[in-house]
């Protein structure tokens, strides 16, 4: 008796069992198969329509939605629009300065592009043709070299 | 839109294979609707029935239920597939029971334990206990759901999971992360218990 007591605090205290107590409780299950029976038929429960319709909205909801192609299509169009305008507002200005800048007048202020070289060029021949210096394509030594009208004793004669 | 088809088919409840449901799982990792909707019509009234019978009102019930098949839909890629479907499934309903209660507050029911006396009573033979003799009335049904309702959590969730839904002991160990041994012992008592309230309506 005192055994069963033993056995049975084990089992309601969930303490460890020894293989005799084990075996025992197999036994014991075996001869409860009539609870089985009767616990395997109990009613199942069937969902109504509104409940399901409601658990389809609710899996819908927790679905991450798929970008539409129309969406990615407009959202590449206004990323491209976007660095397009970004480029050319940079472009505008890195421009500006150079446009209402003065004329460089010293070496420092000199550059190497090749639009300060035509400037400096420019600004070369208009100086050598105002003061007459330079090489010989200034308007003096060209005038030198002009070799002009070539009058003859007859045209002289004809005045 | 597919995903309603399942409606359609709520009354001829769906009996899947391995095979097929592996099919489906897959399916539903790419978010298949369609597939889910297979996986809820097989599995719906299986979990409402249990996770009815583990809170207390119809309205928790349908809600925990309905939760059950959204986080098994959202964490379709993370099933790996050790256990079965229905375990994973079970799994889910029973740690949102388990959550439900403790937000609510429950104290947990400490119904089935068994005294010596009671296994005295028990263990008389009795032939109207064979199976085959004992009539599903809805009395006698009534009487072993008011039973299974005054089990403890612990002792209900083992007993319906292994005699209603046929979940073998090693997978309940695994579920509840317990021991075989405990898992006997819990289905042990509950079934007792359960003895207990339909020999004292037939006396």
């Amino acid at each position: 008796m005192s055994e069963r007591k033993d056995w049975l605090d084990k089992l309601n205290s969930e303490r460890p069992l020894t293989l005799q107590d084990a075996h025992r409780l197999d036994e014991a299950l075996e001869n409860q198969h009539a609870v089985k029976h009767l616990v395997s038929g109990l009613s199942e429960e069937e969902p109504s329509l509104a409940w399901r319709s409601q658990l389809n909205e609710r899996l819908l909801a927790s679905q991450p939605r798929p970008k539409s192609s129309f969406k990615i299509w407009a959202g590449r169009f206004g990323l491209g629009t976007a660095v397009a305008a970004c480029a050319f507002g940079v472009l505008v200005m890195v421009q500006r300065p150079k446009m209402g800048a003065p004329i460089p007048s010293t070496a420092s202020q000199m550059t190497t592009s090749a639009e300060q070289i035509l400037i400096d060029a420019h600004e070369s021949a208009a100086f050598a043709a105002a003061t007459g210096s330079g090489d010989g394509t200034s308007p003096t030594q060209s005038l030198q070299s002009d070799p002009g009208i070539q009058w003859t004793e007859a045209d002289l004669g004809a005045f | 839109m597919a995903l309603f088809a399942g409606v359609t088919r709520l009354a001829n409840r769906e009996k899947l294979d391995a095979s097929a449901e592996q099919v489906l799982i897959e399916q539903c990792r790419r978010q298949n609707f369609e597939a889910f909707g297979r996986i809820v019509d097989a599995y719906q009234s299986r979990v409402l029935g249990f996770v009815r019978r583990m809170v207390s009102s119809s309205e928790e019930a349908e809600d925990i239920t309905q939760e059950v098949f959204v986080r098994a839909f959202q964490n379709m890629g993370k099933f790996d597939g050790r256990s079965s479907l229905r375990t994973w499934l079970f799994r889910i309903a029973h740690n949102l029971c388990i959550d439900s209660a403790r937000k609510r507050g429950r104290a947990p029911v400490q119904a089935g334990l068994v005294d010596d006396e009671t296994m005295e009573t028990l263990e008389v033979a009795d032939e109207r206990w064979n199976p085959e003799s004992l009539v599903l009335d809805d009395e006698l049904m009534a009487v072993v759901e008011k039973a299974v309702s005054t089990l403890s959590e612990k002792l209900r969730t083992v007993l319906l999971l292994h005699d209603k839904e046929e979940l073998g002991y090693d997978e309940l160990a695994q579920m509840l992360e317990i021991p075989v041994g405990t898992v006997k012992s819990r289905l042990f008592l509950a079934r007792a218990h359960v003895q207990k309230f339909v020999e004292e309506y037939r006396s």
